[in-house]
């Protein structure tokens, strides 16, 4: 029988592949969630000069563990929680300090130097906003609004309930709308 | 409309900012007229789209290859300054060590004071609990065998508020 192309694959199917020897799964599995682990380190504050750096980190912590995944929460939120502990032990051993890079960011496209001005401090307000609130809420956020995650599967990534899941997502549009109007 | 029709627009916004569904007519006109609903839609829709240009620059393949030279490794990779912090841990650790186990088993001519290892300190808060755990491990298993002798504490029997002395002898 063919071996199946890692690209058919489920990524619960893919980790199990890696596990027995096939190096191509792990391919697939970075090529797959590579970006949206990078957007996560983004919006949650990460400097865009570490991004390359920081998203190549949550792979190497995420495959040295990775028999840990419970396939029940969704593999690319578990990724991105492996992220946010690693950006918390960069921002900690960084004493806190929270640096957002000002220059070279990025930003739609857009002809009107003014509109493109109001677009890149919006986005600068919106990236400090998210980085600067409680953990659990900036996860569930952005569980919740890039990857269109559950409640459910949040809960599950998180290892919290739904309720409680839902109540941080509250509180954290709560704040961001402020960082926005 | 209610508050529910919001509650019910707002829980279905990151979907559709990420293009898995799409407005009801009765959604759209809601949001052309409740403030709180357009803003959150903004929100919603603002991080759905943020860092994509960043991400676009990021080389899956690359990193893949990095991952897979790592796990054949089978050993963690660990960065010259992480190396380094280790070190001056190791090094803090047993100069701390010797300040505490120095005292109990009597004054210790010219023994190095609290300002001497203070320097050390701060590299130790880049440290994760395992590899403290480590560090104080290692000590008790090569450099503990130096300082023990009958009768005095070793690592293991220290209480919290020792351990915590520690810490503090060596943060300065």
């Amino acid at each position: 029988m063919a071996t199946p192309e890692p690209g058919s694959l489920s990524d619960a199917e893919l980790a199990l592949a890696y596990q027995a020897g096939d190096e191509r799964a792990a391919t697939e599995l970075v090529t797959r969630h590579a970006r949206a682990v990078a957007r996560y380190l983004y919006s949650t504050g990460a400097g865009e000069s570490d991004i390359d750096d920081l998203t190549q980190e949550t792979f190497i912590r995420a495959f040295r563990r990775l028999d840990t995944w419970r396939g029940d929460a969704a593999f690319r939120s578990w990724l991105c929680s492996i992220a946010g502990n690693h950006l918390k032990d960069q921002y900690r051993r960084a004493k806190g300090r929270v640096v957002i890079p000002i220059d070279d960011r990025d930003l739609p496209d857009g002809d009107d130097p003014a509109q493109l001005f109001q677009a890149r401090e919006t986005e600068d307000r919106l990236r400090r906003a998210i980085a600067s609130l409680p953990r659990l809420q900036r996860e569930v956020f952005l569980l919740r609004v890039q990857e269109g995650a559950g409640y459910q599967a949040i809960a599950r990534t998180l290892d919290t309930t739904e309720g409680a899941a839902r109540v941080h997502y509250h509180h954290a549009v709560k704040r961001l709308k402020e960082s926005i109007r | 409309m209610t508050g529910t029709v919001c509650d019910t627009l707002r829980d279905r916004m990151p979907d559709i900012a990420l293009g898995r569904a799409e407005w009801s007519d009765d959604e759209a006109r809601h949001l052309e007229s409740c403030a709180e609903c357009v803003t959150e839609w903004r929100l919603v829709s603002l991080t759905a789209t943020m860092g994509a240009a960043v991400a676009d620059r990021v080389d899956p393949a690359r990193i893949a290859e990095a991952v897979l030279e790592d796990r054949r490794a089978g050993t963690p990779v660990v960065s010259i300054r992480r190396r380094a912090a280790w070190a001056a841990g190791v090094v803090a650790v047993a100069a701390a060590l010797l300040l505490v186990f120095g005292g109990l088993l009597g004054p210790a001519p010219e023994s190095p004071t609290t300002a001497d290892a203070g320097w050390l300190g701060p590299e130790l808060d880049d440290l994760e609990t395992t590899e403290l755990i480590l560090v104080l491990d290692q000590l008790e298993t090569t450099s503990m065998d130096v300082l023990y002798q009958p009768g005095a504490s070793s690592v293991d029997e220290l209480e919290t508020g020792e351990l915590e002395d520690v810490l503090q002898a060596w943060e300065g």
